[in-house]
């Protein structure tokens, strides 16, 4: 009895610095309706700051305390809603989503920047009041915790009176529920909106400052997965009361605490040890569960600003063709280490296909797509290889995929079972939360398992020694063990994909899949069974998932069982396929290829151009190069507001008008084609080849659109980026409009009479 | 832009110090424990004989106790042209570190420092008999070690010379397909480690495991070590660890109240449930496995504050200045740690660490990776110096397989580099406030050894992993 009480106390106070964390989510999300997963980053930046004050600057604690809370939180939270968070009314889910990823990379990259660039020190905070503590119970509560269950309370006081009892509380929680009206009624939401985030900020900031002497020293990205543990009481309170919120937070550390009473620590259940790592997981998971039905959306459609254009049939295999036949050529130029890196992007883009379908056409999320490499690879390797087999000696057989997609499948369709109802975000923390869960108890089972079952004894080595070996095909007599033949298989694989993708997403069922996104409402008015087409959807994801991890896992060849399933990596991949251009097979390849360039390549360019130019080593590689390591790519997420299509979009409305000079285009293609040749041939060297393709693919769209101006008149127009609202409006409505229309609205072009002359 | 928990990363580079550490010293006469003394193995440089000269011997620059195997040479340098690196007056060698890794900038980075300030020292002195030594640096960043040998393969190097790569089991097969040579600062996995043409300055074998420390631990606390609680990082390599500690310690009269708390490698909010199970399983001492900071010290304030005031042992990787320095509040007063190389506060006593921290000064950063780093540098220089004119990789790699007795110049107790042997020397040292001391053996600047202190480790999953053959190399990538 005296151990449950004791527990308890300790559930207590974990639980109210959760509920402090939590409680900032909810006040930024029930104002602004992001859900802010920059949240721990900002009271990562909080603490570091706070450190820096008080043992860095050795600053009194109290004046230390009011710069971090009252003075740089704030600062940062309304920072974040006037430079990025406003940018988002308007864009879909998804991309209000992603921002905060990016902005949460934005944050650790410059915090690991600021503080640990120099080399792995150790910044180690103190406890308020130090190790002071009181008995209670039998067991030591220190000061420090006793604090936080005061603040918590008394936050949780002063919150209900602001909310309640203050115009500005009005104000924020009239933004909540129409915008516009409040701004007809004189009042001003945007203040509210930065209130509201000035507040979130600096309860997180409380939450990092409180939580940061648990960690015992300070690392950055370690403090923002704790602070994602407050997930589960945030959705609790369904992202709007704050009570139940408390409420969530408290259940969750008690929660935490009674489980380690009950399992001894993790011992009792050695199969379970694990599960205590993964508590909030799996409250997270259940809340999402146990909310109440989420209204069917489709009374108003949402005007967003994406849009995907299609390609046609014709149009897909062409570009496959051309796929392959470029990554052909280019490889036989690269050197070795450049060809692995390439192929660990062609690998990353085929994870970033199975996010083109579930998230692209039928707007679901997936935060887990890591996990489902993971079951993937444990699936094939338990096949092909088992406890005693030798990786090196073995070939990736096709039973082996084949079995792994399947299995793949049947949990990619478990998992949409009991998440049929959730829709956008809370579908995405629900897959977040899954793949927590099985990164702890599956991926991170490296004991062998042995079971009895009804007499019949088992043993299952699931992780094995917590690194797999993944052998690499060979088939039909080929052997794609070396990284050329692999890297070309791969683009093949892609190229065969995405055409089918493409093929589907043209057919009648991916006409259903996108209806489903757009309206499931009158989907379901229309009498489409919208659970089959999302139980569909979600399995076939997860089966290109699992094939796309196999793919990734067997250029690696050797996988460690922390590397990416810890959730940060299917965040990443997630944002920058977003980035890339979700709605586009084209944009997974951007994705892909984007995130092994940023992690390899640009960092090594860096480095060797500061070698080259000592004297610009400062420039090279402490600016440019520790800012496109720790920062480029989240400022990228961040630029998605500008442009929510993506990347792809952009690029293909820049070559859009190369359309109408088919003769000077295919001319510059074969000029490239012919410098391949020469470089092939070692008369032109690869740095310069290199050179002259970025350059050209710059330079020469706009040489040929300068050229042929009269052509490009009427497209011009439409690159400008006119608003095609105002066409008719503005000035008079003319024949080619119809033209730029269909054009912007992925229509098939019709044929446009000739203009007046 | 791979992000994992720090703390994974904290434990890999703890899974490395423990490795090492584990791989150290070892002294080959068990009475005589004084360090330093044992034999060089340079050939033709030892002490001069007691043969009086007239005229003042040349000053010979030693590093250690020894010569530094560096010098201009005879001049009769060829050039085989079969060998990949070495020209008649060069020869490029290949190394790095995980220091780029985005999580924890600057992991292990005192490997190349010390490397670097070697070759640099080593090419004022001529290089390698006249060949000038070009060192070409590769960042893992942990998770790219595949690239990294990729890169050292294809850059023409002779041999890869102390490296630090944590995933070290990731680059194997890449390694072995391109027959490069590696004298690494420490390994990690038993592939790695049981390779044919790798050695290293300080062993660390997956089959063999110093067991020194276990009965000194014995001696001092012999009650307390029968009812041990082990508490380790929920991580492979620790977690082998431990498996090694509960298999070889009972011979040393340890004995186990609890085997199975692990803890998440990524961060306990509260350290109390482990003081409470630890308490209720009635132990009287901990085996602790995973990194000072944080983890260790937030345990120890934990116990301490909860009434569990009992002596903790743990590895070498809690050998640092940031450990020291955070133990302002004496938590960590109980710790003890098992140590092989002479520690930097009796670099007075020693002139091997006096020299490497000299050498290292305002060039880098000292700790013990790079003490190990050093330890194989000089041995991989030493052997390919006694290959004189004609520089090859076998012939190298053949001085070095009968390198049976090297102390890295003094740096460490006598390790086997050629019979992939763990030392069997150990020191034990103890934190009181924010310094170091030694426990045993009391005497400042020796070792304590015996032979019975490495033990034969079986049957861990690693060890079944690496297929080893009856020679106790690793099948494992060699596809045989």
């Amino acid at each position: 009895m005296q151990d449950f009480l004791a527990y308890t106390v300790l559930g207590l106070c974990l639980g109210s610095v959760y509920a402090i964390a939590a409680t900032g989510l909810v006040v930024t999300y029930s104002t602004s309706g992001v859900f802010n997963v920059a949240h721990g980053a900002v009271a990562t930046m909080s603490a570091l700051v706070y450190w820096q004050l008080r043992f860095g600057w050795h600053m009194a604690t109290p004046i230390a305390l009011v710069l971090t809370i009252v003075v740089f939180a704030p600062l940062l939270g309304m920072f974040l809603e006037i430079l990025v968070m406003r940018g988002l009314r308007g864009t879909s889910e998804v991309t209000r989503l992603v921002t905060p990823v990016a902005v949460l990379l934005a944050i650790n990259g410059a915090a690991t920047w600021i503080w640990f660039r120099k080399s792995n020190r150790a910044l180690v905070p103190q406890k308020f009041f130090g190790e002071r503590h009181i008995n209670v119970l039998g067991q030591a509560v220190y000061f420090h915790q006793i604090i936080g269950v005061g603040l918590s309370v008394l936050i949780a006081g002063a919150l209900f009176v602001v909310l309640y009892r203050t115009r500005l509380g009005v104000t924020m929680r009239a933004t909540v529920d129409d915008r516009s009206l409040l701004m007809l009624n004189g009042g001003r939401p945007d203040r509210a909106s930065l209130a509201s985030w000035a507040i979130g900020a600096a309860l997180a900031g409380l939450a990092g400052v409180l939580l940061s002497p648990q960690l015992g020293a300070l690392q950055v990205f370690a403090l923002t997965l704790l602070v994602f543990d407050a997930y589960p009481a945030a959705v609790a309170g369904r992202l709007r009361s704050v009570p139940l919120t408390y409420v969530g937070a408290m259940v969750l550390g008690l929660s935490k605490l009674y489980f380690d009473w009950v399992s001894d620590a993790g011992q009792r259940w050695l199969v379970l040890r694990n599960l205590r790592n993964a508590i909030p997981a799996v409250l997270l998971f259940v809340a999402l569960l146990l909310l109440p039905q989420d209204r069917l959306r489709g009374a108003v459609v949402s005007r967003t600003r994406e849009r995907f254009k299609v390609p046609t049939l014709r149009q897909a295999v062409l570009w496959g063709v051309v796929l392959v036949a470029c990554v052909a050529m280019l490889q036989s130029l690269m050197s070795g280490s450049a060809v692995i890196s390439l192929a660990n992007g062609i690998s990353l883009s085929l994870l970033a296909l199975s996010l083109v379908l579930l998230t692209g056409y039928a707007g679901e999320i997936n935060l887990a797509v890591f996990t489902f490499a993971g079951i993937a690879v444990i699936a094939a390797w338990q096949f092909d290889v088992g406890p005693t087999g030798l990786a090196t000696k073995q070939s990736l057989s096709v039973m082996a995929i084949l079995l792994a997609v399947c299995v793949c499948a049947l949990v990619g369709g478990l998992i949409a079972l009991p998440a049929l109802r959730l829709r956008g975000l809370y579908l995405g923390l629900a897959t977040f939360a899954f793949g927590i869960i099985v990164y702890q108890l599956v991926i991170l089972q490296i004991q062998p398992l042995h079971f009895n079952l009804f007499g019949w004894k088992f043993t299952v080595n699931l992780f094995s020694t917590g690194s797999l070996t993944v052998p690499r095909p060979n088939w039909f007599g080929i052997d794609f063990g070396g990284q050329r033949a692999f890297l070309m298989l791969m683009t093949v694989m892609f190229a065969i994909i995405g055409v089918g993708l493409i093929a589907l997403r043209r057919s009648a069922y991916g006409r259903m899949i996108v209806a489903m996104k757009d309206s499931p409402a009158a989907c379901a008015t229309l009498g489409l069974n919208i659970t089959r087409l999302k139980l569909g959807v979600f399995m076939l994801s997860s089966a290109i998932a699992g094939l796309g991890g196999l793919m990734w896992a067997a250029q690696r060849r050797t996988l460690p069982n922390n590397a990416d399933f810890d959730g940060f990596a299917s965040l990443t991949l997630f944002m920058i396929a977003v980035v890339g251009g979700i709605g586009y097979v084209s944009g997974a390849l951007i994705a892909g290829i984007f995130l092994s360039l940023l992690s390899v390549v640009m960092p090594n360019i860096f480095a060797k151009l500061g070698s080259d130019y000592p004297s610009l080593h400062w420039l090279f590689v402490t600016v440019l190069g520790n800012f496109t390591h720790y920062v480029g790519p989240a400022m990228i997420g961040i630029g998605l507001g500008k442009n929510p299509s993506g990347i792809a979009q952009q690029v293909m409305d820049g070559f859009r008008p190369l359309r109408k000079a088919p003769v000077a285009t295919a001319a510059w293609v074969v000029s490239l084609a012919g410098l391949w040749l020469l470089t092939w041939r070692g008369v032109l060297s690869n740095w310069n080849f290199a050179l002259i393709c970025v350059v050209s693919v710059f330079l020469v769209p706009r040489l040929i659109m300068s050229v042929f101006e009269a052509r490009f008149a009427d497209e011009e127009r439409l690159v400008a980026g006119e608003d095609l609202d105002l066409i008719g409006l503005e000035r008079p409505f003319r024949a080619s409009d119809r033209q730029v229309l269909d054009t912007a609205l992925g229509l098939p072009v019709t044929g446009v009479p000739h203009a007046p002359s | 832009m791979k992000q994992s928990s720090i703390r994974f990363v904290a434990v890999a580079v703890a899974l490395t110090f423990v490795v090492t550490a584990c791989g150290k010293d070892r002294s080959s006469t068990p009475a005589t424990s004084t360090a330093g003394t044992s034999v060089a193995t340079t050939p033709g440089t030892g002490p001069a004989d007691t043969t009086p000269v007239t005229e003042p011997a040349p000053v010979v620059p030693t590093f250690g106790d020894a010569p530094w195997p560096c010098g201009k040479g005879d001049g009769a340098n060829a050039d085989t042209g079969t060998e990949p690196g070495v020209t008649k007056d060069a020869i490029s060698i290949a190394g790095g570190d995980d220091a780029g890794y985005a999580g924890s900038p600057g992991l292990s980075h005192e490997v190349t420092d010390a490397v670097k300030a070697l070759v640099a020292k080593c090419n004022e002195l001529g290089g390698i008999n006249g060949r000038q030594i070009t060192f070409n640096y590769f960042d893992a960043k942990i998770f790219d070690v595949a690239t990294a040998m990729q890169g050292a393969c294809d850059g023409n190097n002779f041999f890869l010379v102390g490296e630090g790569w944590a995933f070290d089991g990731q680059q194997e097969e890449i390694r072995i397909g391109c027959h490069l040579p590696a004298v690494p600062a420490y390994t990690v996995s038993a592939a790695f480690a049981h390779s044919a043409d790798v050695f290293q300055g300080v062993p660390n074998p997956s089959d063999e495991t110093p067991a020194g420390v276990f009965e000194q631990v014995a001696t001092i606390f012999p009650n307390e070590v029968k009812k041990v609680a082990t508490l380790t990082s929920g991580f492979g390599a620790t977690v082998e660890t431990r498996d090694k500690v509960v298999a070889v310690s009972p011979q040393f009269g340890w004995g186990f109240a609890e085997t199975t708390l692990e803890y998440n490698p990524a961060g306990e909010t509260d350290w109390t449930p482990f003081v409470k199970q630890i308490k209720d399983s009635g132990a009287t001492m901990v085996s602790w496995q995973g990194s000072c900071l944080p983890g260790l010290k937030l345990f120890a304030e934990t116990a301490k504050a909860n009434g569990l005031d009992v002596p903790i042992v743990t590895d070498a990787n809690h050998y640092t200045a940031e450990c020291a320095a955070a133990n302002t509040n004496g938590a960590l007063d109980k710790m003890y740690i098992r140590f092989g190389f002479i520690p930097y506060e009796e670099a007075s006593l020693n002139k091997a660490t006096q020299d490497y921290l000299d050498l290292l000064k305002g060039q880098g950063d000292a700790a013990l990776l790079g003490m190990q780093a050093t330890s194989s540098f000089l041995l991989w220089a030493t052997a390919a110096s006694e290959c004189g004119a004609t520089l090859t990789r076998q012939c190298t790699l053949d001085n070095m397989k009968a390198t049976h007795s090297w102390t890295g110049h003094g740096l460490h107790a006598e390790t086997d580099p050629g019979g992939n042997h763990p030392p069997k020397c150990a020191i034990l040292l103890h934190l009181v406030g924010t310094t170091y001391e030694r426990v045993a053996p009391t005497k400042p600047g020796t070792f304590e050894c015996k032979d019975t202190w490495i033990a034969k480790v079986t049957g861990t999953p690693a060890l079944i992993a690496a297929k080893l053959d009856a020679n106790r190399i690793s099948q494992q990538f060699t596809g045989n």
